[in-house]
């Protein structure tokens, strides 16, 4: 590899392994995903082969930057935009403190940069704060579209194995497997609570029943009547009543009353009466955000 | 070319469903032309030669350019088998050597030198494994057109539509592609198109994976030159990466070998997986008419059996490139829907409605609307039944048995 100087391991993504590397011609740093390519394998992985073509499609200040694709019959190179770092590791490094600023700019970011995958055909299905790059500027971009895919409308079955358990929504936890832009609003909603608590997770579950336990504690069990045919999901389980002990305001305290608002509507249990990115952009929330949603 | 035979073969011509037990035997076959697997194919070579294949996306790829004025004689391309596409001189006419008359099923001889140790290990490989392949998710959607209101992404439907419709014109392969083909021609791509249809119904792909597969192959063919033994090759990758973007589950490398009856080696599928991916520069998503087709469907509100029947004339337009290379999926979409509303009686041909949601008058579809029309009047007594028997079964309510009833659009309006 000529045009890139490999300079350090950043990670592992969902497939193949992450560096940091330098243009050797424009001096510009990227981030390189290589996918090693056996003989004797599956050719491209299916992920690395939906993440080129739809981060190809997808370009937007808050979606990290696909800027060139190396295939070779070894192995496969993709080339981004370098970040600085994710959200998981600024979460490390806070303290548990967080600027109330910072949390509006980040979650507009994030609901800017989802409404352009949605209205693109695009749905994400992994945010979590590890996929959320966080560049010098305070520009915040989602990135590991490793998982994502395009749905069409009307929508497929999909794979129900998708989302990191503490994102996942309860549908999905229960077997959904038609599901669209919802999916990445519940996740958001989660990590709307996490970057105002400082970097607490939300709903840490250490398996499905407890990660829905969790889910029902702080937002009451759903009933057929909050959530017809909830029952005929394929992985549906009775659970306990539980009645909601908990305010959002001891949820999430630090958060005003509209930021609170903001958050019990993504927080729905129902996927068809989850808030969508684009009317969430437009909540009370963000009046005093400046920036314009971009086209 | 001499080489190159057609047999009817009349055991396998009877009519076959997937849960036919017989199938993975008479569906994995050879489909087009004499193979021989042990040349190597120079295209390719000298395509690939430099290790590193860098797909800048504003790059052009340099030996895609099309020379129009640079024409080569037929006997001149010494078969690399895979070459940029050059304009080579043939009659506009095509006298198809292949008669049309032949049985779906063909069977096309084989070099029996070329089954060589490789193939036959690769073989007993893929006959353990062929117990575990039918079970797959089957194909969830035609059941409800009117879901999408209730998952929310309702509010997208106009930016997605409008998205995809300037998708499908970025996309689009070039019609009449065939003429500067040196090798091959329409009737053999209907013959792989027909087995395309039959290999996704027998591993229960999504119409969407056959549709996309489709596409990719006239998108290649449509700045690559492609030798006869090669087209079988280039269909089968074709299928092979549209099931890796669209399946949840997709069939791996070896059960796309073996369906081709081990007609090319895993690192043949691997290098024109690669060719292909560079020559589409990695854009897989672009809509075809099926995309389309449900993304209306949605929002129309048309009866299921309006839906089955634009589907299965959509599936029809597949067998042929041009003249419908020529229209956007989504024109063909919208005429199928109007055809088929015509053929099933089923209210006004071409409501505001349709206009509203696609833009497109009536009048507007008339051109395609006159191929359509065509197209379904032939598919009764056309040799390809695979797509036929396909919607012939009660999953699609029997709407290829639907009589054929002419559209005809005068003006901007229909008369009935």
């Amino acid at each position: 590899m000529q045009k890139y100087e490999k300079l350090e391991k950043i990670g592992e993504g969902t497939y193949g392994t992450v560096f940091k590397a330098k243009n050797r011609d424009t001096l510009e740093i990227v981030a390189l995903k290589r996918v090693r390519l056996d003989d004797d394998d599956e050719g491209v992985p299916s992920s690395a082969l939906r993440e080129i073509c739809l981060l190809k499609e997808l370009k937007h200040k808050n979606i990290v930057r696909l800027y060139d694709v190396l295939h070779s019959d070894k192995k496969l190179t993709l080339v981004f935009e370098h970040c600085d770092q994710d959200l998981k590791k600024y979460f490390d490094s806070l303290n548990g403190e967080i600027d109330l600023d910072i949390v509006k700019s980040f979650m507009f970011q994030l609901l800017r940069g989802l409404a352009f995958c949605h209205s693109h055909n695009v749905l994400h299905r992994d945010l979590k704060p590890q996929n959320l790059l966080i560049n010098k500027n305070g520009e915040l971009k989602l990135a590991d579209f490793g998982l994502a895919r395009a749905f069409g409308i009307p929508v497929k079955c999909y794979s129900a194995e998708v989302v990191t358990l503490w994102y996942r929504p309860p549908d999905v936890l229960f077997g959904a497997k038609l599901y669209t832009t919802s999916i990445d609003m519940w996740s958001a909603g989660c990590i709307f609570a996490e970057l105002a608590n400082a970097g607490r997770p939300l709903f840490p579950g250490s398996d499905v029943e407890d990660q829905l336990k969790r889910i029902f504690k702080l937002l009451g069990t759903p009933t057929e009547d909050t959530w017809p045919n909830l029952t005929h999901l394929p992985d549906y389980k009775p659970f306990p009543i539980y009645h909601p002990s908990m305010s959002f305001a001891q949820v999430v305290p630090k958060l005003n009353s509209k930021g609170r608002d903001l958050l019990q509507r993504l927080l729905v249990c129902n996927p068809s009466q989850r808030m969508g990115a684009e009317e969430a952009m437009a909540h009370l929330y963000f009046a005093d955000v400046n920036t314009k949603p971009q086209q | 070319m001499n080489n190159f035979k057609i047999y009817i073969d009349d055991e396998n011509a009877h009519i076959r469903t997937a849960k036919d037990k017989d199938f993975l035997q008479a569906g994995k076959r050879p489909v087009l032309g004499q193979l021989q697997n042990t040349i190597p194919c120079d295209g390719i070579s000298n395509l690939l030669k430099n290790k590193e294949v860098h797909t800048g996306f504003t790059e052009t790829i340099k030996a895609l350019d099309i020379k129009e004025k640079e024409s080569r004689k037929f006997n001149n391309i010494k078969c690399g088998y895979l070459s940029p596409l050059k304009d080579v001189q043939k009659p506009t006419t095509h006298k198809n050597i292949e008669p049309l008359k032949v049985y779906s099923p063909i069977a096309i001889d084989v070099d029996p030198s070329s089954s060589d140790k490789e193939n036959l290990s690769l073989k007993e490989e893929s006959q353990t494994s062929e117990s575990s392949t039918p079970t797959k998710a089957s194909e969830s959607i035609p059941q409800n057109f009117t879901r999408l209101d209730i998952y929310g992404c309702y509010s997208y439907y106009d930016a997605i539509y409008k998205y995809m419709r300037k998708q499908e014109e970025q996309f689009k392969p070039k019609s009449y592609y065939m003429r500067r083909q040196p090798d091959i021609s329409y009737s053999m791509r209907t013959i792989l198109v027909d087995w395309l249809v039959e290999v996704g119904e027998e591993y229960k792909l999504h119409n969407e994976t056959l549709f996309k597969s489709v596409a990719y192959i006239d998108r290649f063919l449509s700045s690559m030159a492609v030798a006869r033994p090669k087209l079988q090759l280039l269909g089968t990758c074709a299928m092979f990466i549209a099931s890796k973007f669209e399946e949840i589950f997709p069939p791996g490398i070896e059960e796309f070998i073996y369906i081709t009856d081990d007609s090319y080696t895993t690192k043949q599928v691997l290098r024109m997986e690669r060719l292909i991916l560079k020559v589409l520069c990695f854009d897989l998503s672009s809509p075809t008419s099926y995309t389309f087709l449900l993304h209306i469907a949605a929002k129309a509100d048309l009866a299921s059996k309006v839906c089955f029947l634009a589907m299965y004339i959509c599936e029809l337009t597949l067998l042929e490139a041009d003249p419908y290379l020529e229209f956007c999926p989504s024109l063909i979409s919208c005429g199928a829907i109007a055809l088929a509303k015509r053929s099933l009686g089923s209210g006004e041909v071409w409501p505001n409605k349709l206009v509203d949601i696609t833009g497109y008058t009536l009048s507007q579809l008339a051109p395609v609307i006159n191929h359509l029309n065509e197209t379904h009047r032939k598919s009764f007594t056309l040799a390809q039944t695979a797509i036929r028997q396909k919607y012939k079964t009660a999953k699609y309510q029997h709407v290829s048995d639907v009589p054929f009833k002419p559209l005809t659009v005068r003006d901007s309006y229909a008369l009935p």
